[in-house]
């Protein structure tokens, strides 16, 4: 029984280990590359004024940097982005179809703590989730015990990535209306 | 000298009371570090002090700080300089997190900070474009020749950035490339650069960590502060004895 016990314990210590371990879990190009048979070439999004303030709404602070890069095909729209837990940014990736989000996951985290976030049992929340009229994921996210600015930072990319996916499909719209 | 005559003679120092005193002195010089110092560490967000850094050159003296040699690169009339963990753009230091720099170019009024696993889009002036990733590790980079494309050169082939500067694509054809070499800093930038690398290091509140420690005095420094803080006790102590005698 104790060699079993052992031997249990030697073949899951290394597990254990690496799933503590920050790093990259999904390459940035092996997530488009799942999200689109075919990948896209990458559209380019510069933020405007009501689009940095309608995404410091959200996120709470103002986006960095001046322009986002995306992935379209049709209704959905893949976003690589990067949002800073405590310490560090953890890089998520999200897709959104007809403003509700299809999958969140984290792609690179960096931070000591709150990797538990990249786990099903937390992404699947996000399935489906959408804006209310107060800008705020409906349904709610349930947090994870010691991952709280984890939660947090994924939460908030989450709900940036709608805002997002909204200005491109408007601009699609204006662009049709303006053509017709 | 005798005294006159039916004075009465002048009370006798008491050694408490001396101990009291000398230690009082001492203890006080202690006493006004630590209290400066520790209300200073409980507001270091209100003081900046974790955003602050010391650049005094005798202090960092005293810390021991060297200069790790420095690399630059030349991105049109722009110079992106790679000291230590530090980058800069035309000698300004850029707060991003960038891995070891392999080159800069500058593109349509922008400057590309390439590292290994990045590459970073700034202004003109350093204000940040976007970033984005590179798929395969890069070794370096250039400019092709004939169009002026973005080149990096990685362990499985070459890829080439897409004119708006949002894609990586194989360079199927990729013609000669001028990859970018490393320069050594000029006389000019070279104390520049040292002094941003330096005047980076250590922050306000390190320096006011060690201080209220001891552990900016050395190796036996915090023993020092032990020491003190044992004064100050002692302090505590003869002023309730001689309290107690006065009573």
């Amino acid at each position: 029984m104790r060699i079993v016990t052992i031997l249990v314990c030697c073949l899951l210590l290394p597990t254990a280990a690496g799933a503590t371990a920050p790093g990259t879990y999904l390459a940035p190009e092996a997530f488009i590359a799942r999200t689109f048979p075919s990948p896209p070439p990458a559209g380019v999004l510069w933020y405007d004024d009501s689009l940095r303030a309608a995404l410091a709404e959200v996120l709470g602070h103002a986006p960095h940097g001046l322009r986002v890069r995306y992935w379209r095909d049709g209704e959905r729209t893949a976003w690589i982005l990067d949002e800073v837990g405590k310490d560090k940014p953890i890089t998520l990736g999200v897709v959104v179809a007809n403003s509700r989000i299809e999958s969140l996951d984290v792609l690179v985290f960096r931070e000591s703590r709150g990797w538990e976030i990249r786990h099903a049992f937390f992404t699947n929340q996000f399935r489906n989730a959408r804006l209310d009229e107060r800008r705020r994921l409906e349904p709610g996210i349930d947090g994870i015990t010691g991952a709280t600015l984890s939660v947090r930072a994924a939460t908030r990319v989450a709900a940036a990535a709608i805002v997002l996916h909204e200005r491109v499909m408007r601009q699609d719209t204006k662009l049709a209306a303006n053509a017709g | 000298m005798a005294l006159p005559p039916g004075l009465p003679p002048p009370p006798k120092q008491q050694p408490m009371r001396s101990l009291h005193r000398a230690l009082g002195l001492v203890g006080a010089l202690f006493l006004l570090l630590l209290v400066s110092t520790g209300i200073a560490l409980q507001h270091p967000g209100l003081f900046r002090l974790d955003t602050t850094f010391v650049t005094s050159a005798a202090l960092l003296d005293w810390y021991g700080v060297s200069v790790p040699p420095a690399r630059v690169f030349d991105a049109g009339t722009h110079r992106v300089a790679r000291i230590g963990e530090l980058t800069t753009l035309d000698d300004n230091p850029i707060d991003l997190a960038i891995d070891d720099l392999i080159g800069a170019i500058a593109v349509a009024g922008h400057v590309l900070v390439v590292d290994t696993e990045q590459l970073t889009i700034l202004t003109g002036t350093g204000e940040l474009v976007d970033r984005m990733s590179i798929p395969t590790q890069a070794i370096a980079v250039g400019t092709g020749a004939a169009d002026g494309s973005v080149n990096v050169r990685t362990a499985s082939g070459v890829l080439r950035l897409s004119e708006d500067l949002a894609d990586w694509h194989p360079a199927v054809d990729a013609g000669e490339i001028r990859w970018q070499t490393a320069l050594e800093p000029n006389a000019a930038e070279r104390p520049l650069l040292e002094a941003a690398y330096r005047g980076r290091l250590i922050t306000v509140e390190r320096f006011l960590l060690d201080l209220h420690s001891g552990r900016f005095f050395g190796r036996y420094g915090p023993y020092f502060i032990d020491l003190a803080a044992i004064l100050v006790l002692l302090l505590a102590a003869s002023g309730l004895l001689l309290m107690r005698r006065r009573q």
